[in-house]
């Protein structure tokens, strides 16, 4: 493939924000949203006027929270944004990644120099209350039983098979990352557990239980970027470069089915590597999309963390806990921070700018200078649909 | 073929799929160009590897082995309620495809593992539909 993902201007992340990740029944979307965003227009130090360009990325709120179109209208207003153009991304659970995408086109080309990037979901209190969330296209496969936990369950099945992953490997991921809540305010999920906790837990599709599957819940998160130009406008020092920002969709002729690997996330990756001019060797911190524990496991392997198979043996050697070699999901990931699907893509990235900006308290990955969000939403014949890829580099200050 | 549309056969292949599921045949679809052989997805007509327009029906033996599976554990439908948790799977079949997710029935005594023999069965779901199950013996 030949897709040149750089663009002319170099892109910062200026400011950062998000509300807390739980159930909140009184707050609508566009309170989450404004909420978050208006987090991120004081951190930044940017008044709503100046902002050029608004991103958001929801999933569901069609389906949902019955509006389809217009939320990143309507977060606009409620901040006090006129005039500016709003994108409205949808990508399963990788909306908010490509929000962020299209806001970082919008300033690499130049054609915009402040932008305002917004993820939001509500799902706590929605349409359809009760019947099972499915990606778009699943919907009779969900009536069955074939959800997402469903199919993660048979990718655990299989990395097990071929590998010899254990099951007590795969729980040592919800335990790691709960313990990574403990220190997030924000999380929605932060009580320790024990990997006992894990495997006894209620069964959700053998052999992930209730304590492998990443919760629903409410929540917006909001990043400001500028490119140089929009930097230099304002006064502003960036602390924070884009390094790399890769999305794509899924290699579906190939129709394997493998669920060990999936081509689409290291296809991504290795884009992703390229324009930050890094390998996986260089990240010193990462958030990845552990929706089910074992998708953790998964990723390591696609995004090169360790060899393909060597992911479980990863995560019990301790490489991927505060202070391991690669610390991942430092926030509590989707399992504890929670997973309101377009907010995530947007929250991963407000994890790693704490990180690079030594603001991350007890959670702080000493040192951090570069840091990789990886995100995949939908599946389709084997498959994810879409994945994305964000490096992000500390600018020496 | 679809007289105002010619590239677009009359049928959607899911569909010829599950008719022939009703008369008691797993249909796997065959690409003339590329020979690739496919579990059918809905709304695709052309082959899913190369993209050929020249796919046919092939009925297949039903026979093959487990690549995974899962138990679910959920009531999701009324028509499964009475199974649960019931298993869940992707069989390599002899042919050379790998199914999407398949109903999974094991028989007393067989063993649930990636690798064990599984053989294509028609039953009537209680909605009146007939879906393939695989039988793991």
């Amino acid at each position: 493939m030949s897709t040149s993902d750089a663009g002319v201007q170099p892109v910062y992340v200026v400011g950062s924000g998000m509300t807390a990740f739980g159930k909140f029944p009184d707050l609508a979307l566009g309170d989450l949203g404004r909420m978050a965003g208006a987090e991120a227009l004081r951190d930044a130090g940017v008044r709503p006027a100046q902002i050029g360009v608004i991103a958001c990325g929801t999933a569901r709120s069609g389906s949902l929270q019955s509006r389809e179109s217009g939320v990143g209208q309507l977060i606009g207003w409620e901040l006090g944004i006129e005039g500016a153009p709003a994108y409205n991304e949808k990508a399963y659970c990788a909306s908010g990644a490509l929000a962020f995408s299209v806001a970082h086109m919008a300033l690499a080309s130049g054609t915009h120099d402040v932008a305002l990037v917004v993820g939001v979901e509500r799902m706590s209190t929605r349409d359809g209350k009760g019947r099972p969330i499915t990606s778009d296209g699943m919907v009779l496969e969900g009536e069955q039983g074939f959800s997402p936990p469903a199919y993660y369950a048979m990718a655990a099945r299989r990395h097990m098979e071929v590998y010899g992953t254990t099951r007590s490997q795969i729980a040592k991921v919800a335990v790691k990352n709960r313990r990574a809540a403990a220190d997030n305010p924000k999380a929605q999920y932060r009580a320790p557990i024990t990997e006992a906790d894990v495997v006894g837990a209620k069964p959700v599709a053998g052999p992930l239980t209730l304590l492998d599957c990443c919760p629903t819940g409410d929540g917006g998160a909001a990043l400001v970027l500028v490119n140089a130009r929009g930097a230099e406008r304002l006064g502003l020092d960036p602390a924070i470069r884009v390094g790399g920002s890769a999305i794509g969709s899924g290699y579906f002729g190939d129709q394997t089915r493998s669920l060990t690997s999936f081509r689409l996330d290291r296809e991504t990756a290795r884009r992703a590597y390229e324009q930050a001019g890094v390998g996986p060797a260089d990240i010193d911190v990462a958030e990845v999309h552990d929706s089910f524990s074992v998708a953790e496991i998964i990723h390591y392997e696609d995004l090169g963390f360790c060899g393909p198979g060597e992911g479980g043996g990863l995560v019990e050697s301790g490489a991927t806990a505060l202070g391991g070699r690669i610390p991942v999901n430092t926030g509590g990931g989707l399992l504890n921070r929670g997973h309101p699907l377009g907010a995530t893509g947007v929250a991963q990235l407000v994890e790693l700018s704490d990180q690079l900006r030594g603001r991350s308290g007890a959670r702080q990955v000493e040192g951090a200078r570069r840091a990789l969000a990886q995100i995949s939403g939908g599946f389709h014949e084997g498959d994810f649909a879409t994945s994305g890829v964000t490096i992000l580099e500390g600018t020496p200050s | 073929m679809n007289a105002e549309h010619p590239e677009r056969p009359d049928e959607d292949p899911w569909d010829v799929f599950q008719e022939g599921a009703r008369r008691g045949e797993l249909l796997l679809r065959e690409c003339g160009d590329c020979g690739a052989r496919s579990w059918p997805v809905p709304w695709m007509q052309r082959c899913h590897r190369c993209l050929g327009a020249d796919t046919r029906w092939l009925v297949a033996g039903g026979t093959g082995t487990l690549y995974t599976f899962a138990r679910i554990h959920q009531d999701y439908h009324p028509s499964i309620a009475d199974r649960t948790p019931y298993p869940i799977g992707i069989v390599d079949l002899a042919e050379g495809a790998r199914t999407g997710r398949v109903g999974l029935l094991v028989e007393p005594g067989a063993t649930l593992r990636a690798g064990s023999p599984v053989a294509a069965e028609f039953r009537e779901a209680p909605d009146g539909s007939t879906i393939p199950w695989f039988v793991v013996r």
